[in-house]
């Protein structure tokens, strides 16, 4: 019987002349966005890539100076880039390109590519995860709003239910044969999509995370056709049914997300840049300023380590007392630095909370997030990459404080170092993080969503089981 | 006969509560919208505030300190914090000059770019730095994008134009009215043009209305053209749809084919013809890499270090009040005269790459803003976006402006450090009398481009509705 | 008066209109008899100058329909099959927007007293015409034709769907106007309804005027009889 059913709605679908310019005009917007996004990735790796490299040879072959001074010269870090982006390009272009690592310095990363295109831009990019979040559920209400509605309209209703078919019957046959129809479209969508992992740089665990954000997408696509039928069993007319429908995918794709981000942004403001750069300062105060010796906490240290070391005066301390203070300072201004991006997070932690309590009405900011995720270019990828770096400055500048320290004499700011000791100083090896790291971000909103899926459906039950059928 | 109309549409528009329940809606989503720029623009202006506050504060102690030092009551140790000294003012941390970038009032309009804007810029002898909150906003939020009053004309609505007017002739056919109205000795044509005219009118009315008041609340003038400026870019914009919706009506079919025809238009037009557009422009004039250009700056220190003892040696020579020393024999100021004299050529160098860079990134918006034609939706957001003065010309409009000041600035801060002059309560007088802000005046050559793009198009849907009308109903 | 002169409406090689020769006097009412895709509708909407004629003239009061338009709009009155109206207007209301295309701008007293004529219940003149039942709807739309004080009324099917009383009110209507000398031509399937209103009655099949007889001669059910034959 259900399957009967979901035979007839399918094949009644596929036969309509909407159905079919639907298919072709998103199947052509699908390649174009194929087209579009499949050397995203590509390009942006090589451009960092190369561009590390040269970052680099500018390190090696800095003239010839004082360690110190060649932790001032600095380097520079350049954001990673996933091979899924070329699916989502998530938060991407509102993070920032390049980082200058420095001493005694946490910058912020430079160079958005936001700033750089038009505000037109913003009006949308055209990727395969745009085309499936956004595009694809207006197909799937414009397949579906007729599936109820238009049945009791023409009186088809009354004779499928003197048939003997019961409501609950009746959603799983609907259910199915619009799901058939939509999986028609979307599971090739999907697996051309994968070609994009073609690439180089894919892994086994792209291809997992790839796995699971079809996961994601088709779940959301489900709760679109729970959605519709909800709808079209609602409805009184077929015109009703299809401009309600349309509002719901309105107030899902377009609206609830925007609004929800803008509510948890005047929610849990972010601080200025004045408030942030001050409270960083208040915490460096109370602690260890390298180039300082009047500080308090320097003073301690030093009584501490003279009496450790058993000597009445730094000069005397068997190693250079300017590097070790530097790097004791440089250690603790990291761990103040820390605490106050930590403290953003924080902030945007809260903020999803906001989004999360929206996605309530919205599974599109659900499947958003976890889309970003997987693809990673969500925003606690890029702080991972931040963190990395951060530490990896650390480590530089301890290589050059280390040589101060141990190879250089109290008060000599004139020996110089040359490219044999900056060649020979670590690299940034940047570690993406592996998909178990990132699954405790990502399963609570496929769980939720997996939530909607379920009580979308239930609530589908519902209303068939007090159809009416006049 | 159009009074007659247009009360006829009032009434029907009033006792109908699906379209009451739509104005309301967009009502309230403009309302949202503004509200949300309000409160963006008042944040964004306190940042600000609470910075020029600060920097009062800080330069009134400074001034304080370097009169208990040039008076000799006090010393400072501590040479990079010394208040009397040009250097540390003019470039250290301890002063720079902070200059607010002040937010367009119009912002409100259409958040633009300003989102990304920074706040503040402080100028020092060297150059200036940036002070952004942005750096610091959730770059999900920046994603999805400001629900502002630009969100909701461009992409909501249309959706009420079309909710109110797809069935504007099918309805009255499905009805039976349009029989009985085609029955009355009356022009047909002359019927349905004023009736279109009136339902417009109520439409645009209403909108118009809600809009200028929402406005007028939120603190813009009513005194402001770009006020009105943007009222009649949003008039047209309405225009547009309407006529879109009349003429998929007048090809007589039902009152579901029009829904969906003209949702399908509004798909198109606002949501896939711009996504497509980025898509050339991505692809047509891609924006150079960043981090190849911060590399290039770094070369181009190579280059300033190679042509250094060039300009080393112009410098000594055109400057003789000045004696290059050896590198043994130099004091804190040698080095600084020599770092001054190469200063004004490695910004120039820097600069030359900086505009470079900008002219290739400027291709792409400029490749953008040429296809503005294709949709009303980019035209219409275009033209609000560049009227709120949140646009890439604003912001080009900033810099240009900074760069002026941190020039005066740094010259006039050198002057006073190689000529050994300390810093006294006459020069901070005069610091204080300074500009603190900074607006985006720019040159807006293409600034009504948008403007007349929406009004071929609506001239282009005209003659189409005057074409579908010669076939027979 | 209504005048039909071989009209004729041809769809491609489909003749739908086989040389109509029709003439209705002031006074008298003529039902127009015959199967579904007969005709009927296609010779009122020639009248009504909705469709084009392939050949001859349709007139109105000696006016060509194809000539004068507008004019001879003015002198008729339409009532179609199903009359919806605007259902969120009232009776009153409905009334007053399409006598005021009409040209006529009656006060509401008046207006009241037109729809009192049709027998519509006072209380009924204030409510939405959403509410009203179709007989209802049917007398507002009279009181349309009647307040256009119009020479010549055209029905389409007028008591289709109607309630025995609300169809004899209607008869009522009817014969009232044919005494104030209203020319009528209704098409209709109303056998009974038409040999109680008409002065002739026409049998149409396939496009063409068949026969045509004055309705005085014959019973309802002789009518019916002659109908089963002819068609």
């Amino acid at each position: 019987m259900i399957s009967t059913i979901a035979r007839q709605e399918f094949r009644s679908i596929l036969r309509e002349k909407r159905f079919q310019m639907a298919t072709l005009a998103l199947s052509l917007l699908f390649l174009l966005s194929l087209y579009g996004a499949y050397d995203y990735y590509a390009s942006l790796q090589r451009q960092h890539a190369e561009a590390a490299q040269i970052a680099r040879g500018h390190w090696e072959n800095q003239k010839d100076k004082n360690p110190h001074s060649a932790a001032h010269y600095g380097t520079f870090a350049f954001k990673p880039a996933y091979p899924l982006s070329f699916f989502d390009r998530g938060v991407d272009a509102f993070t920032g390109n390049t980082l200058f690592l420095e001493a005694h310095k946490m910058n912020e990363s430079k160079y958005r590519a936001a700033t750089d295109r038009s505000e037109l831009a913003r009006m949308g990019t055209l990727t395969p995860a745009f085309i499936l979040g956004v595009l694809f559920p207006l197909f799937i209400m414009v397949l579906g709003f007729g599936a109820v509605a238009g049945e009791r309209e023409s009186g088809n209703l009354r004779l499928l239910l003197a048939q003997g078919v019961g409501p609950t019957r009746l959603f799983f046959g609907k259910a199915l044969g619009l799901w058939n129809a939509v999986l028609l479209l979307a599971a090739p969508f999907l697996l051309l999509g994968a070609l994009g992992l073609l690439l180089p740089g894919a892994g086994a665990e792209d291809w997992q995370r790839y796995f699971l954000l079809a996961l994601a997408y088709l779940l959301y696509l489900g709760c679109f056709v729970h959605l519709v039928l909800l709808v079209s069993a609602w409805a009184k007319r077929q015109n009703v049914a299809l401009v309600a429908s349309l509002g719901v995918w309105v107030f899902v794709c377009l609206i609830v997300p925007k609004a929800a981000v803008n509510v948890a942004k005047h929610q849990y403001p972010t601080p200025s840049w004045q408030m942030y750069y001050e409270g960083i300062k208040q915490d460096l105060e109370e602690g260890v300023d390298g180039h300082d010796p009047a500080d308090a906490y320097t003073q301690k240290l030093e009584k501490e380590t003279l009496q450790q070391y058993g000597v009445d005066s730094v000069q005397h301390l068997p190693f250079n007392w300017d590097g070790f203070i530097m790097q004791k300072g440089e250690e603790h201004e990291t761990y103040v630095f820390q605490k106050h991006k930590d403290g953003l997070l924080n902030i945007y932690a809260q903020q999803q909370q906001v989004h999360a309590v929206a996605s309530v009405l919205s599974p599109y900011l659900l499947t958003s997030i976890a889309s970003h995720r997987l693809a990673g270019t969500d925003v606690y990828s890029y702080h991972h990459f931040l963190a990395a770096a951060e530490k990896y400055r650390i480590a530089l500048v301890g290589e050059m404080n280390g040589e101060l320290t141990q190879n250089f004499k109290y008060g000599d700011w004139e020996g110089k170092r040359s490219k044999a000791f900056f060649a020979s100083n670590q690299r940034f090896d940047y570690q993406r993080p592996v998909l178990a790291q990132v699954w405790p971000g990502v399963s609570p909103a496929l769980l939720l969503l997996v939530g909607w899926w379920l009580v979308s459906g239930l609530a589908c039950l519902l209303i068939f089981n007090k159809l009416r059928v006049l | 006969m159009f009074l007659l109309q247009i009360q006829h549409e009032v009434r029907q528009f009033i006792r109908s509560p699906l379209a009451l329940l739509l104005f309301v809606f967009l009502a309230g989503c403009m309302a949202f919208g503004v509200w949300n720029g309000a409160r963006d623009l008042a944040q964004k202006r306190g940042a600000a505030e609470a910075m020029l506050q600060k920097q009062t504060e800080k330069f009134a102690r400074l001034q304080a300190q370097a009169d208990s030092i040039n008076r000799n009551l006090k010393a400072e140790k501590r040479w990079w914090l010394d208040p009397t000294s040009a250097l540390v003012i003019g470039e250290f941390d301890r002063g720079g000059w902070a200059v607010v970038l002040e937010p367009a009032s119009l912002s409100i309009l259409a958040t633009g770019l300003s989102d990304l804007q920074a706040e503040a810029e402080v100028l020092k002898i060297s150059g200036s730095a940036v002070r952004s909150s942005s750096d610091f906003e959730n770059p999900v939020n920046l994603t999805f994008g400001t629900f502002d009053l630009a969100f909701v004309v461009t992409f909501l609505l249309p959706l009420f134009v079309i909710a109110l007017t797809f069935n504007l002739v099918s309805g009255e056919r499905e009805q039976g009215t349009l029989a009985l109205l085609l029955s009355q000795p009356i022009v047909a044509r002359q019927l349905f043009g004023l009736k279109m005219l009136a339902r417009f009118s109520l439409l645009g009315g209403l909108v118009l209305a809600v809009m200028l008041s929402l406005l007028a609340a939120a603190g813009i003038s009513l005194a402001e053209p770009a006020l009105w400026q943007a009222a009649g870019l949003v008039l047209l914009y309405t225009l547009f749809w309407f006529l879109l919706a009349l003429a998929v009506n007048l090809r007589g079919q039902s009152s579901a084919f029009n829904a969906l025809a003209c949702v399908a238009g509004w798909l198109l037009l606002v949501i896939v013809v711009p996504a497509l557009v980025n898509l050339a422009a991505e692809k047509a004039r891609p924006i150079p890499s960043r981090a190849v250009f911060q590399n290039d700056l770094r070369t181009a220190d190579l280059e300033v270090a190679r042509q250094k003892e060039r300009i080393l040696t112009e410098y000594f020579q055109q400057n003789p009040q000045f004696v290059r020393k050896a590198d043994e024999q130099k004091g804190d100021k040698d080095w600084w005269i020599e770092e001054f004299a190469v200063l004004d050529f490695d910004q120039s160098l820097k600069d030359s790459l900086a505009d470079a860079f900008e002219a290739k990134a400027h291709q792409q918006a400029d490749f953008a803003q040429s296809l503005l034609g294709l949709s009303p939706a980019l035209a219409v957001h275009y033209q609000l976006v560049t009227l709120a003065g949140t646009g890439r010309e604003a912001t080009g409009g900033y810099q240009q402006n900074i760069k002026k000041q941190q020039q005066e600035w740094s010259a006039s801060m050198r002057t006073k450090y190689l000529a050994d002059q300390k810093l006294t309560n006459t020069d901070y007088e005069a610091f204080a009398a300074l500009p603190t802000r900074v607006r985006a005046e720019a040159d807006m050559g293409n600034a009504a481009s948008g403007g007349w793009w929406l009004l071929m198009q609506c001239f282009l849907v005209g003659g189409l509705v005057w074409l579908v009308s010669r076939r027979p109903w | 008066m209504i005048e039909a002169i071989d009209l004729t409406k041809k769809y491609g090689d489909k003749i739908a209109l086989d040389r109509l020769q029709l003439s209705i006097q002031p006074g008298e009412v003529f039902c127009l008899l015959g199967q579904n895709g007969a005709g009927k509708t296609t010779t009122i909407n020639l009248f009504l100058g909705f469709t084009e004629t392939t050949s001859g003239h349709a007139l109105i009061n000696g006016l060509r329909v194809d000539e004068h338009p507008l004019e001879t709009k003015k002198h008729l009155a339409y009532i179609p099959e199903s009359v919806m109206l605007y259902p969120n207007l009232t009776g009153l209301e409905n009334l007053d927007y399409f006598s005021r295309l009409a040209g006529f701008r009656y006060a509401d007293g008046r207006l009241n007293e037109f729809l009192a004529d049709v027998g519509l219940p006072g209380e009924a003149h204030a409510r939405r015409v959403g509410t009203y039942s179709k007989g209802m709807r049917q007398k507002v739309g009279i009181a349309i034709a009647l307040a256009k004080n119009a020479k010549a009324l055209l029905l389409d099917e007028p008591t289709s769907g109607l309630d025995p009383k609300a169809s004899n009110d209607f008869s009522g209507i009817l014969k009232s106007l044919a005494t104030q000398g209203v020319a009528v031509l209704m098409a209709t399937h109303d056998i009974f309804r038409a040999k109680d209103v008409a002065t002739r009655v026409g049998i149409m099949r396939e496009g063409q005027l068949v026969a045509t007889h004055a309705a005085a001669d014959f019973s309802a059910a002789e009518l019916e009889g002659i109908y089963l034959e002819t068609v």
